[in-house]
């Protein structure tokens, strides 16, 4: 297994899907690495979406059991920094944070398992890729997706109307 | 007429499957529609949240502990394993008396302690030396480091010395509770030690630094510039970090 390329095509998704799951980079990037590295030690192997799926499952499995207390996750979120870039000027910094705010908010709102298959599902997993990282039948990820989806459409939508 | 429902317009949305009755169905199409507009709200919103990352410190530290051999063990049961499980159990088996052996030669007056400090020592105390480093060939965190030192630091000032190092080597420092200080670094390392000072001549790779909250002050000098400064009157930290929380600091050299 290339080393390189693996990294290249698996780490910046999966580091993606952790910020957006942990809501705290420091932690993303300490199970996005913790995954790498298990998929190494244990030699996975397999076409490229399956190892990829693999390391997500993984990454999913270590954020719930690092960070699955509500209180932990609270607090994580609330001591994530939003650093403004520095070619950004005020009222785009303001408008980014205020964005980011919301949409952490509004997955917090939602169920564990929902807020892992709506991120599962925009990081492009199938529905059967999905099903085998939450443990609910392929036939109703669906249903399930298309509840978070409106569920998290409507918390981002009353975020708003309270801004 | 059966309308679809909304999670069977989002697995067409998806590409997950089709429907004839859509053809045929303008309510439907225009749900499908509207699920279409609400991929890109929720994609857009999404994005939002996220942050840059440095990818070439991420790339060396897991290059790094693959390398070693290092990773945590338990709670995740890997997809696909290929047919080589008894050597996985007997290496964890392995790792796991290094760990006890570890654990016990952390407890104080162990005859595994004993053992260890006679046996792994990198090299003999230099004159002069007051206390002695204590070897630590099998460090608290799952670290890709080979090896490494302690040293018991009961009050500062502390100077942690770190020469060798390349260009883009990464140095993670971290806070530790109790009254010693470690350096871990990859194999070939060299150590030294005094009172209130622990200098590591490092190979390239990742040089892990235990820093104990409690002493102050405390300094850390990479390549002869000082990168890290603790004092009563708070953190100074002027080299080139790559990311920082309050247990941890990560510097790569430029």
């Amino acid at each position: 297994m290339d080393f390189d390329r693996l990294f290249d095509d698996a780490y910046p998704p999966l580091v993606r899907y952790c910020q957006r799951l942990t809501g705290d980079r420091d932690a993303a990037e300490d199970v996005a690495q913790e995954a790498m590295v298990r998929l190494f030690a244990n030699e996975v192997q397999g076409p490229p979406p399956a190892v990829r799926a693999w390391l997500f499952k993984t990454a999913t499995h270590l954020v719930r059991d690092r960070y699955r207390v509500d209180e932990n996750r609270r607090r994580l979120l609330q001591e994530n920094p939003v650093t403004p870039s520095p070619v950004e000027g005020p009222e785009r910094s303001f408008q980014r944070k205020t964005e980011r705010e919301l949409a952490r908010k509004a997955l917090e709102k939602l169920a564990d398992r929902d807020r892992e298959m709506l991120l599962l599902r925009y990081e492009g997993f199938s529905y059967k890729e999905i099903a085998d990282v939450v443990h609910v039948a392929a036939s109703s990820v669906g249903t399930l997706l298309a509840r978070a989806e409106r569920r998290f459409v409507e918390a981002l939508e009353g975020g708003l109307e309270t801004t | 007429m059966t309308h679809l429902d909304e999670g069977q317009l989002l697995a067409v949305r998806d590409g997950e499957s089709q429907h004839e009755h859509l053809v045929e169905c303008a309510d439907c199409r225009k749900g499908l529609a509207e699920l279409r507009g609400r991929h890109d709200r929720v994609s857009g919103a999404l994005a939002a949240l996220d942050a840059p990352t440095d990818l070439e410190v991420a790339r060396a530290l897991i290059r790094t502990r693959v390398t070693a051999g290092a990773a945590h063990t338990a709670d995740v049961v890997p997809l696909t394993i290929p047919p080589r499980r008894a050597f996985w159990s007997l290496s964890r088996a392995a790792g796991l008396l290094l760990v006890t052996a570890a654990g016990l030669s952390a407890l104080p007056g162990s005859p595994v302690r004993h053992w260890a400090s006679r046996v792994l020592a990198p090299e003999a105390p230099r004159q002069g030396t007051e206390r002695a480093p204590t070897p630590a060939s099998a460090p608290s965190s799952a670290e890709a480091e080979a090896t490494g030192i302690r040293l018991a630091v009961p009050r500062g000032p502390l100077r942690v010395i770190v020469g060798g190092a390349e260009t883009g080597a990464v140095i993670r420092v971290q806070w530790v509770p109790g009254a010693e200080a470690a350096i871990f670094a990859p194999a070939g390392s060299r150590f030294t030690s005094g009172e209130g000072r622990l200098e590591a001549q490092v190979t390239s790779g990742t040089v892990r630094i235990e820093l104990p909250r409690g002493v102050l002050p405390v300094s850390l000098e990479v390549g002869g510039r000082i990168y890290l400064r603790s004092t009563d009157a708070g953190l100074d930290v002027p080299g080139p970090v790559t990311r920082q929380s309050t247990s941890e600091i990560v510097f790569r050299i430029p």
